[in-house]
């Protein structure tokens, strides 16, 4: 891919963006978001395991820097840890990843981002896309497929998200 | 002249209009034409100059070599200058080649670059952006993929019907006009959102289409859509349809 000027994984590090952006291999990749659509998909899934953190043994953040290899971090818009999050970046994997899509969005670089998440070992990538309504799983075993139920659910431990609870 | 030009393509033309004229220059530019390119296609930038700062340097470097002349009233018709309308050109040329049948604004990027030796390209240059780079990012042509799998279909012993399309070829289960596809092949396209991509393909299934193969000529990620199973990621080595039986090696879509 193309490059525009090139910097540091420090130069990232040190710098803050508005909102933040995605490093990717020397390059700053700015996410698509700040729609509304996207907006109240993204709070409401974090409400919704954000309200059920203790029960369940989780932590749940939103715009979360996360290391996905040695020269690229990715922001998922909503990322779940199972038990106490202590990295202030996190270099260990998430257990879940949440990616809402914006009307931007192209098969592509969704696929890289996912594809990113699921080499560094996350478990489960779940893509949603509020103007269709439209869900996808992402696992190391099954690849990427659409979904197609009323519950998104995770194994070991057992999450469930109601699309119906999201999906305003 | 702009009949195959999307939407946004068009509104480049606008842009750069307006950009000559804020210059107070006498005739549209390759430069205006960048200008117009970078207001109006976010998604286009960022995918090829990653941060919105170097939009900014790009227009500081047309102001630094531009002679400051009053601007000029937008309701002054102004000329796309020689080399402009080459650029239009090239980026018919550039759509063509990638069998599009749209001219929109990753053409223009291409036809700008061609332009070497006028004042975009070298700001492009300068930002590491190439033809090269960007016919990369876009995939390889499509001609190259679609007349190898052509190729291949045609050698198959059934009496399948072969339809080749602009983007992408259909197969029927027999040469008879009266039948309708079963199976499409098409190549991902890099500038389509995904959701515009999704409808599409509903679209298509829901028309009665068995089978939709998805093909990133780029990255060799394989999709596939059917009615029973949606839209996945395709794992294996060999695609295959079934009533009638179709089997598709992926070593004869990736050389």
């Amino acid at each position: 891919m193309p490059t525009g000027t090139l910097i540091s994984v420090e130069q990232y590090l040190a710098t803050s963006y508005r909102p933040d952006c995605d490093y990717v291999d020397g390059r700053i990749e700015e996410r698509n978001l700040g729609e509304l659509d996207h907006s109240s998909l993204q709070t409401a899934v974090a409400v919704y395991f954000g309200s059920r953190q203790k029960q369940l043994g989780i932590t749940v953040v939103v715009e979360q820097r996360v290391q996905v290899s040695k020269t690229r971090f990715r922001i998922p818009d909503v990322c779940v840890v199972l038990g106490k999050a202590t990295e202030q970046i996190f270099r260990t994997p998430p257990f879940l990843c949440v990616e809402i899509l914006s009307p931007e969005d192209r098969m592509k670089r969704v696929k890289e981002r996912i594809d990113d998440y699921l080499a560094m070992g996350v478990s489960y990538v779940w893509v949603l896309d509020p103007s269709g309504r439209q869900v996808y799983v992402a696992t190391p075993a099954a690849g990427f497929h659409e979904f197609k139920g009323e519950v998104l659910r995770t194994e070991n431990p057992v999450l469930e998200l109601p699309l119906a609870e999201v999906f305003a | 002249m702009f009949e195959r030009y999307t939407e946004k393509a068009r509104r480049v033309i606008f842009f750069a209009r307006y950009e000559a004229s804020e210059f107070g220059a006498p005739g549209i530019e390759t430069e205006h034409l960048l200008l117009g390119l970078l207001r109006e296609d976010d998604a286009l930038t960022q995918r090829f100059l990653s941060s919105l700062s170097s939009v900014d340097s790009i227009r500081q470097s047309v102001r630094a070599v531009t002679p400051a002349r009053p601007k000029i009233s937008t309701s002054v018709d102004l000329p796309l200058s020689h080399e402009s309308k080459r650029v239009l050109a090239y980026a018919a040329e550039e759509a063509d080649k990638l069998k599009h049948r749209h001219v929109g604004t990753e053409h223009l990027l291409l036809g700008l670059l061609r332009e070497e030796t006028f004042l975009a390209a070298t700001l492009l240059r300068e930002r590491g952006i190439s033809n090269k780079s960007v016919r990369e990012e876009l995939g390889a042509p499509a001609d190259t993929w679609q007349s190898k799998l052509l190729q291949y279909l045609e050698s198959l012993p059934n009496q399948l019907g072969i339809l080749a399309a602009a983007s992408g070829i259909y197969v029927k289960p027999d040469r008879s006009p009266a039948t309708k596809a079963f199976l499409y092949i098409e190549v991902l396209s890099p500038t389509e959102p995904l959701w515009e991509l999704r409808r599409r393909i509903d679209e298509q299934l829901a028309r009665g289409l068995r089978y939709l193969w998805l093909i990133d000529t780029g990255t060799r990620h394989v999709y596939v859509a059917t009615p029973e199973a949606g839209f996945h990621e395709f794992k294996g080595d060999v695609l295959r349809t079934e009533n009638p039986a179709l089997v598709l090696p992926l070593t004869e879509v990736f050389a």
